[in-house]
C-alpha cells in the first residue's frame, strides 16, 4: 500500500502552522473514523474498540500511512496523557470491599495467570529461537522477554469492553482487579527478565539492579498515586461542582503523568492509584467526577486505541517470528486460561470465575508495547545474527501479536461476560429511573380529603397515616388544592378553629402537579426544582381528576429494591419494558 | 408588614355595618355590598359566589353569636374584611352551638395569602370569642366606637 505522510502534502516553510495542521488533521480524523468504525464494528457485535484500532491500522503505519513514526512521536504526550485518564478510570473501579473479599483469590489467579503467560510463551519461543539460530543463551534471554511481556493484560480495552457491555457481577469484578494489577507482575517479570537476559547475553547488568528500577518504578507511581489522590481529595471536599472537579481533576491527573514520566515511574499504575484511593476513601464525593470522566473520556479513548492501530507497524518479518507469534498467541491464552484456571479452582472461587476468566484476560496493548520498546534500550547491543538485533525482533513480534490479540482479545471479554451471564447486569438507578414513568411508582389509592370535612377531621387523617400531603377534592371528585403539614402548621395551635374550619378552608393550590403517564425522571426533576417530595398525580385525560401520590422517598426505596431485582436477574435490554414494582 | 391580624391594616370603620336583615341571606349579601366597596375586591359576583359556596360546605357561624364568613379569591391581593352588627340576631345562621348570631366579620384575602389568611381567622376568632370584646362591640353607641374596640385590643 502507498504510504504518504500528512507532511508531504504541507508547506514546509511555515513549520509551526503545519505542526499543528497536522496534529488537529489527525486527531479529527482519528476521532471521527475510529467513531464510525467503532459505530460499525458494533453493528457486526464486534466490541467497538475493535473498530477504533483497526481504523488506527488504516490510517496509520500498515495502511495509509497518514500517521507515520514522526507523526505518532509528536503524538507520544496525549497518549500518555490517555493512558492517565484510562488509568484514573480503571482505578476507580477497584472499590476495597471487592478487595478485602477476594483478596485471596485475585492474587492465586494473578499469578496463575500470569506465570502460566510466562512459562508457555518463554518457554515456547526460547525453544523456536533456539531451532533457528542453535543459541541458547540468546534463545533464553528471548524466551524470558518475551514471556515477561506475555504476562501483560491490557486494561483499557478490557474495561472498555466490560463498560460497553455493561456487565456486572462477580467474574467482572475479578477481571477488572485482575488486569489492573497484572501490568505490575508484568513489569516485574520483565524486570528479573531483562536483567537476567544482559547478564546470559554478556552484557553488564545485574538482576539486583533491575529489580531495584522496578521496584522504584512501581512503588513511586503507588505513591505519587496516592499523593495525588489525597490532594484531589481534599479539593473534592471544598468543590460541589462536578465541572469545576473534573477540571481539577484533569490538572491533577497530568501532574501526576508528568511526574511520572520524569522520574521514570509506571504512568498507568499511578493513576489507577489515585483513581483507587480516591474511589474508596470518598465514594460519596467522587461518584460524580468518576461519572463526568467517563464521559469526558470518550473521545480520548478513541484516539488512544486509534493512534495504538496506526503505530503498529508489522513491515517485513522472517518466517521463524511469524512462528514465535503464532506460538506467543496461543501459548499466552492457553497460559492464562490454565493459571486462571488452577488459581481460581486452588481458592474456591466462584464456577463462572474458574470457567470463564481466563478468555477475559487476551487482550494486550499498551504495556506490552511499551515493555517491548524499553526492551530495545536495554537490549539494543544484541545481535541474533549479523546485522539483526534481539531488540528489533521483540519489537516486531509484539507489535504483531499485539495487532492479533488487540483485534481477537475484546471479543473474547465480551465472550467471557456473556458466558458468564453478567452482561447488560450493570444497570443504574438512572437505567430503572429512565426505565418508568410516574404511574408505576406513585401511591395509586391516595386517600383523598373532601373540601367539607372539618380540619379536625382531616387532623386526625395526618396524624393516622404516613403521607404530608393529601389532594382535596370537590363534590365532582376534581381536585380542589391539597392540604399538606404545613399548611396546617398555622392553625396546629388554635384547637378551637379546627371545629369551624374545613378542608378548604386550610388547603393551598396545587401549584405543583404532574400526569401519571409522565416520565419519571421529569415529575423527580420537577420535585426537586420546588423542594418537595410529595406531588399529586393527576389523571392524563382529566388533569383535575388527583390519581396517585409520588412520594420521593417511596420512589427511592422502590429504585433500589428494582435496581436489585435487575442486577440479580436477566439482562437490561429485556428489563427495559418490565414496569413490574 | 406586620401580620394582617393588626385589624386596624385590613378594617376601616366604613366598612362597620348595622345590619337590619333578619335572614342569613340578606345580611350576608349586605356585607358582600360592603365589601365589595373595597378597593382591594375586584370582582363582586367573584366574591358573592365564593361567600355563599363557603356557606354550603359548612356553616360559617362558629358559635356565641359570631359568625366569620370568609373566602380566598384569586383576584383579591391583600386581605381586608368587613364587620356586621345585627340589630336583631339572626335565627336562621345554623351556627355551630344553634345559637343566633349577632356580630359577623365577614374576610376575603388572595388565594396565595394562605398563611396570613388563616392567622387573620383565628386572631379574629380569638379576639371576638372574649365575651366584654363582643358585649362592647354589641353595645357600642356607633361604628367609630366599635371600630376603636377592635382594633385597639390585643391587636
Amino acid at each position: 500500500m502507498s504510504k504518504r505522510p500528512i507532511e508531504s502534502l504541507q508547506k514546509t516553510d511555515h513549520n509551526v502552522e503545519t505542526v499543528e495542521f497536522d496534529v488537529l488533521f489527525i486527531l479529527g480524523v482519528s476521532i471521527s473514523c475510529g467513531l464510525a468504525g467503532a459505530w460499525f464494528f458494533q453493528r457486526l457485535r464486534i466490541p467497538q474498540v475493535v473498530g477504533y484500532i483497526v481504523i488506527g491500522l488504516i490510517v496509520g503505519q500498515s495502511g495509509f500511512g497518514l500517521i507515520d513514526h514522526a507523526t505518532a512521536a509528536k503524538l507520544q504526550p496525549f497518549t500518555l496523557f490517555a493512558l492517565g485518564i484510562i488509568g484514573f478510570l480503571v482505578g476507580g473501579e477497584l472499590r476495597s470491599e471487592s478487595f478485602r473479599k477476594y483478596a485471596r483469590q485475585f492474587m492465586a489467579i494473578l499469578l496463575g495467570e500470569g506465570l502460566g503467560a510466562f512459562f508457555l510463551v518463554g518457554t515456547g519461543s526460547a525453544l523456536i529461537m533456539y531451532f533457528a539460530f542453535h543459541n541458547f543463551t540468546i534463545a533464553l534471554a528471548s524466551g524470558i522477554v518475551f514471556g515477561a511481556i506475555a504476562s501483560a493484560t491490557d486494561p483499557a480495552s478490557t474495561v472498555d469492553v466490560l463498560w460497553e457491555n455493561r456487565s456486572y457481577g462477580v467474574l467482572t469484578t475479578s477481571l477488572t482487579a485482575i488486569v489492573a494489577l497484572d501490568d505490575a507482575l508484568a513489569m516485574t517479570l520483565y524486570g528479573l527478565g531483562t536483567g537476567l537476559a544482559e547478564i546470559l547475553t554478556g552484557q553488564s547488568g545485574s538482576i539486583g539492579k533491575e529489580v531495584g528500577k522496578v521496584v522504584l518504578s512501581l512503588g513511586g507511581a503507588v505513591l505519587l498515586g496516592i499523593l495525588c489522590a489525597m490532594v484531589l481529595w481534599v479539593l473534592l471536599r471544598k468543590i460541589h461542582q462536578p465541572e469545576k472537579s473534573l477540571a481539577f481533576a484533569v490538572g491533577i491527573i497530568l501532574l501526576l503523568i508528568s511526574v511520572s514520566a520524569y522520574l521514570d515511574l509506571d504512568v498507568i499504575l499511578a493513576s489507577m492509584t489515585l483513581g483507587c484511593v480516591l474511589v474508596n476513601t470518598s465514594p460519596r464525593r467522587s461518584a460524580d467526577l468518576f461519572k463526568i470522566m467517563r464521559s469526558f473520556s470518550i473521545p480520548i479513548y478513541v484516539l488512544f486505541f486509534v493512534l495504538a492501530g496506526a503505530r503498529l507497524g508489522l513491515g517485513q518479518m522472517p518466517g521463524w517470528l511469524w512462528m514465535i507469534v503464532l506460538l506467543y498467541v496461543f501459548g499466552r491464552g492457553i497460559g492464562k486460561i490454565a493459571g486462571t484456571w488452577i488459581g481460581a479452582r486452588c481458592t474456591h472461587s466462584e464456577p463462572v470465575v474458574q470457567r470463564y476468566l481466563g478468555l477475559g484476560l487476551f487482550a494486550q496493548g499498551g504495556v506490552a508495547i511499551g515493555l517491548s520498546i524499553v526492551a530495545t534500550h536495554h537490549l539494543q547491543d544484541i545481535e541474533i545474527t549479523p546485522g539483526l538485533a534481539l531488540a528489533d525482533t521483540i519489537v516486531s513480534g509484539v507489535a504483531a501479536t499485539t495487532l492479533i490479540l488487540q483485534l481477537t482479545g475484546p471479543a473474547l471479554v465480551k465472550l467471557s461476560v456473556k458466558l458468564a451471564g453478567e452482561a447488560g447486569r450493570n444497570i443504574t438507578i438512572d437505567d430503572v429511573i429512565d426505565s418508568w414513568t410516574v404511574a408505576d411508582v406513585m401511591d395509586p389509592q391516595p386517600m383523598l380529603i373532601q373540601e367539607h370535612e372539618p380540619v379536625s377531621r382531616a387532623i386526625e387523617t395526618f396524624i393516622s397515616n404516613d403521607p404530608f400531603l393529601y389532594p382535596v377534592v370537590d363534590r365532582e371528585g376534581k381536585m380542589a388544592g391539597v392540604l399538606t403539614f404545613e399548611g396546617l402548621q398555622n392553625i396546629l395551635l388554635d384547637q378551637d378553629s379546627w371545629a369551624w374550619l374545613v378542608a378548604s378552608d386550610v388547603m393551598t393550590t396545587a401549584k405543583d402537579k404532574a400526569r401519571a403517564s409522565l416520565p419519571l425522571r421529569e415529575a423527580i426533576e420537577q420535585m426537586r426544582e420546588v423542594n418537595i417530595d410529595e406531588m399529586p398525580i393527576v389523571n392524563d385525560e382529566d388533569q383535575d381528576r388527583p390519581v396517585g401520590i409520588l412520594n420521593l422517598g417511596r420512589v427511592r426505596k422502590q429504585l433500589d429494591n428494582e435496581l436489585i431485582q435487575r442486577r440479580q436477574s436477566t439482562p437490561v435490554k429485556a428489563q427495559k419494558t418490565d414496569k413490574s414494582k | 408588614m406586620t401580620p394582617a391580624s393588626n385589624l386596624s391594616q385590613i378594617l376601616s370603620s366604613e366598612r362597620i355595618v348595622v345590619l337590619e336583615a333578619r335572614h342569613k341571606r340578606q345580611a350576608l349579601e349586605a356585607l358582600i355590598e360592603s365589601l365589595s366597596g373595597a378597593e382591594e375586591v375586584k370582582d363582586r359576583e367573584e366574591l358573592s359566589k365564593g361567600i355563599f359556596y363557603r356557606e354550603e360546605l359548612m356553616s360559617t357561624g362558629i358559635g356565641m353569636g359570631i359568625a366569620v364568613p370568609h373566602v380566598r379569591l384569586a383576584s383579591i391581593d391583600r386581605p381586608v374584611m368587613c364587620v356586621g352588627i345585627c340589630r336583631s340576631p339572626i335565627l336562621d345562621y345554623g351556627s355551630l352551638d344553634n345559637k343566633p348570631v349577632s356580630l359577623i366579620f365577614m374576610i376575603a384575602a388572595g388565594k396565595n395569602q394562605h398563611a396570613e389568611y388563616l392567622r387573620l381567622l383565628s386572631s379574629i376568632s380569638a379576639k371576638v370569642k372574649q365575651s366584654e370584646v363582643r358585649d362592647a362591640i354589641l353595645t357600642a353607641p356607633d361604628v367609630e366606637t366599635a371600630y376603636r374596640i377592635l382594633t385597639e385590643n390585643g391587636s
